[in-house]
């Protein structure tokens, strides 16, 4: 009697047209999981995973590129060394701008201001790729030429500059979230004490919103691995291993896009592209997860207090 | 107890039991609810007053975790949480008005056919007729006869309250469940509501929750008074309000109007 | 007075990050307007690409149609699957855990990069289903890139309708889609939308989805799904690389970010809209 009675919550009763609903609905979801989960198992899969991975993802990370070599190298080592410089640029430039804007927003800007900067922010996210790297092209690039007396002016730095603008609204709202959080949860209490503004941030804030600031960080570390368009066209694209911030170089994104359309499908090239697509989509998604995870505790603690 | 001359209680419960999770929220409440009187729900609050009403309306089950552990509930004799009528007949028949009124996101008029107009499709000029019907009933046609076709949201608080007071009345309910349904209106809309349900006792049962001793001496018969998920005290509602046996019952009813 | 010039210096370095975050858009709306303006007419508009080399004079009108209509397909098959799932998970999933850990992939999922997509789209659609380098081949892709973000703006927007309001619609024993298609989906409806337009702005935006699914440089055709199409971010891609004219990729740039504009304000407008 007792086990009858027991109604799980959820489980109502349904008309006949509940029932099409409910089936149509879970048919949407499982195709549209289903494909996102087949995007995953289809770079594994083609990227010939089985005989001689291993092998090839070791070489993916460490051997040089040199696909027209006789035997042809196919090492991807120049672009993770590209990307890591490209993304390590703009996030040292954007952290700290993101940062700051972040804090403006949430404390210091006046209402009107801040009325101003928030759908600027949001515009700054909206441009998209393409018209960064154009935009770019026309200027730091111009610009480096003179500044540098470089031939080219396609740079690592002026790609990682660039790259940090694409962050910086991702950062500065994520960040800003944090330092709101912090300051409604202590502002009253903090000031009520006669400190000023930086010891409040520095003493409380910071130690409070740090998750918050973490998330922010990784947020942009994951927009600026996977960003293709404008790394590809203010790079450079060339295969050489860059030796320097002015050198050119070619981040992973860009050797993908510029080499999978030209490359015969299930030959050893194809295989070792999907190769390091994988490995930049894994690294992502587990930077993904660490975002969830963080943003979790923020928003716990949040509620806890 | 139950003697031969008197009528099948409305409700017979019995032992009900209700958790939420692992809390117990009701630990076995026993007692019968007639029908076509009044019958109000008193005690402090989250003593489980709003979760009987949930059973009643077999809506408990869209609060995620909770759940009946133990105990029946009899209507008209027959098992409430398994009736054959099923939930939604159920539902239909035993109405419920919630604490906020909430009109839903279409015009005063649709809100109030909203669930008559599902259980019985209308043809649009009967469903003017109904609306109106249904308006009237609870005193607001006057008040919103030229905006029929305006949105619900656009009331007052206290015009929601009885646009959602007629909503369900237009489903032609047995019984009305009301969960502190004046506990957000100011004391005119409240004398208004009140006013309603001395008329609609003529009709139909009315099982209301309240904070307010002073209301359910006003508008209802019976009482049932909660504490800490069971019934502490039951009967009429003036021996109930003005000799209270328990102590904590003593104590709230002397604090309260005394 | 140590601690004084550190404070200073805090609100001074606060205040210069503002301004920067107040500079860039400011500033990079301002220079592709103005550079932009010069061939922006009309017959930019309404006209193909024509020149030598090819690119150099005319308009972009292919490229407009093309992006428009790979957005279209993409919004055709993302927008009912995303909602789809969405009220799947809010209103008939029972378990907490499948809920969570779904949207946890779909979080994560949606912050791929576009160009993994492309790549998925390439090997699987135009390889594997012999779609070639097409109109639908590339549409498919776009809408996967749409499906997580209208989906997790549509979930919110189900979150952000209060529970009572289920309790209310149900308790008058209507049946679940009664509810759905009347209640929850019309409170909700201004906050899907501007999921949808956030959406259609990052799918008219992207180029490394479509780049070796549907694009070209120059089709001459219509807009057929069986063929490639030229689309906005692609041909700014390809006038800039190829170095073919800087006053035409001023334009096609200006008239993205333009087009861009007008989908995010919109979005705008309705957040605030919700918001009263």
């Amino acid at each position: 009697m007792q086990g009858q009675q027991d109604h799980p919550s959820g489980h109502d009763s349904q008309s006949s047209r509940d029932r099409i609903v409910r089936f149509l609905c879970l048919l949407a979801l499982i195709s549209g999981v289903g494909i996102l989960i087949l995007t995953i198992v289809y770079l594994f899969i083609e990227s010939g995973i089985g005989k001689g991975f291993l092998l090839r993802a070791l070489h993916c990370f460490t051997g040089e590129w040199r696909p027209l070599a006789t035997p042809p190298q196919l090492g991807m080592a120049h672009a993770w060394v590209s990307t890591a410089m490209i993304t390590g640029i703009a996030l040292a430039i954007s952290l700290p701008i993101g940062f700051g804007i972040g804090l403006f927003t949430s404390e210091i800007a006046p209402p009107f201001v801040r009325r101003i900067l928030t759908p600027a922010l949001e515009l700054l996210a909206g441009i998209p790729a393409v018209v960064y790297g154009f935009f770019g092209a026309v200027t730091l690039v111009k610009w480096f030429e003179v500044g540098f007396q470089l031939s080219s002016g396609e740079t690592i730095l002026g790609a990682g500059i660039v790259l940090s603008v694409m962050m910086l609204p991702f950062v500065a709202s994520t960040s800003g979230e944090a330092f709101r959080a912090a300051f409604q949860e202590y502002r009253e209490s903090v000031l009520a004490l006669g400190v000023d503004q930086i010891t409040m941030f520095r003493r409380v804030i910071l130690i409070r919103a740090f998750p918050g600031l973490i998330a922010a960080a990784v947020l942009g570390l994951a927009r600026g691995l996977g960003e293709t368009l404008a790394v590809l066209m203010l790079s450079g694209n060339t295969t050489a291993f860059p030796d320097s911030l002015l050198s050119r170089g070619q981040p992973i994104t860009a050797l993908l896009a510029t080499e999978i359309g030209e490359t015969a499908v299930n030959s050893e090239k194809y295989h070792m592209l999907f190769t390091g697509a994988l490995f930049l989509m894994l690294l992502v998604l587990m930077l993904n997860l660490a975002i969830s995870i963080l943003k979790k505790r923020v928003y716990r603690g949040l509620y806890a207090s | 107890m139950e003697s031969t001359n008197t009528p099948t209680p409305l409700f017979e419960i019995r032992d009900l039991q209700v958790r939420y999770g692992d809390m117990k929220v009701l630990h076995g409440i026993n007692t019968d609810m007639p029908a076509k009187e009044v019958t109000a729900i008193l005690g402090p609050s989250g003593c489980g007053k709003s979760t009987l009403l949930r059973v009643l309306n077999r809506t408990l089950k869209l609060t995620p975790m909770a759940r009946v552990s133990g105990g029946t509930v009899k209507y008209h004799g027959e098992n409430l949480l398994q009736h054959p009528l099923g939930e939604q007949q159920i539902r239909k028949r035993i109405g419920i008005v919630q604490q906020r009124p909430l009109p839903f996101p279409m015009s005063i008029r649709d809100n109030v056919m909203f669930g008559a107009d599902y259980h019985n499709k209308t043809s649009s000029g009967k469903k003017n007729e109904q609306a109106q019907l249904y308006l009237e009933k609870v005193g607001l046609w006057n008040e919103v006869k030229d905006r029929l076709k305006s949105p619900g949201s656009r009331l007052s608080i206290g015009q929601q309250q009885r646009l959602c007071i007629a909503r369900s009345l237009a489903n032609r309910p047995e019984v009305l469940l009301m969960d502190e349904p004046c506990s957000a209106l100011d004391p005119d809309s409240t004398a208004k509501i009140e006013d309603l349900i001395l008329k609609l006792q003529e009709e139909i049962a009315i099982v209301i929750v309240t904070h307010n001793l002073a209301q359910a001496r006003r508008v209802s018969s019976n009482c049932l008074f909660f504490l800490n998920g069971t019934i502490a005290e039951q009967g009429k509602t003036a021996e109930v309000l003005n000799n209270p046996v328990h102590p904590s019952v003593q104590a709230i009813v002397m604090g309260k109007e005394g | 007075m140590t601690v004084r010039i550190g404070n200073t210096l805090y609100y001074i370095f606060v205040w210069i990050c503002g301004l920067i975050g107040m500079a860039l858009p400011v500033g990079i709306g301002l220079y592709l307007l103005i550079n932009g303006s010069k061939i922006l007419d009309i017959s930019f508009l309404l006209d193909s690409p024509r020149g030598s080399p090819l690119g150099s004079e005319g308009g972009i009108l292919p490229a407009i149609l093309g992006s428009l209509s790979l957005t279209a397909i993409g919004l055709t098959v993302a927008f009912p699957a995303s909602v789809g799932s969405a009220v799947y998970l809010s209103e008939f999933c029972s378990s907490l855990r499948l809920k969570s850990y779904s949207r946890l992939l779909i979080e994560s999922l949606a912050g791929v990069p576009s160009i993994i997509y492309g790549l998925f789209g390439y090997a699987f659609f135009v390889v594997l289903l012999q779609m070639g380098t097409s109109l639908i081949a590339g549409g498919l892709v776009m809408a996967i890139v749409m499906y997580p973000i209208i989906l997790i703006t549509s979930q919110e927007a189900f979150d952000a309708v209060s529970r009572e309001y289920r309790e209310a619609s149900l308790a008058l024993g209507i049946d679940h889609t009664e509810w759905i298609v009347r209640v929850l989906l019309v409170k909700s409806f201004a906050r899907i939308l501007s999921g949808v337009v956030l959406a259609v702005g990052h799918a008219m935006g992207s180029a490394a989805p479509i780049l070796f699914t549907a694009a070209v440089f120059y089709s001459a055709g219509g807009i057929r799904l069986s063929q490639p199409v030229m689309t906005l971010p692609t041909h700014l891609y390809f006038l800039v690389s190829e170095g073919v004219s800087f006053e035409n990729a001023f334009g096609t740039a200006l008239v993205l970010v333009i087009g861009l504009l007008v989908f995010n304000s919109m979005a705008m407008i309705l957040r605030k809209n919700i918001q009263e």
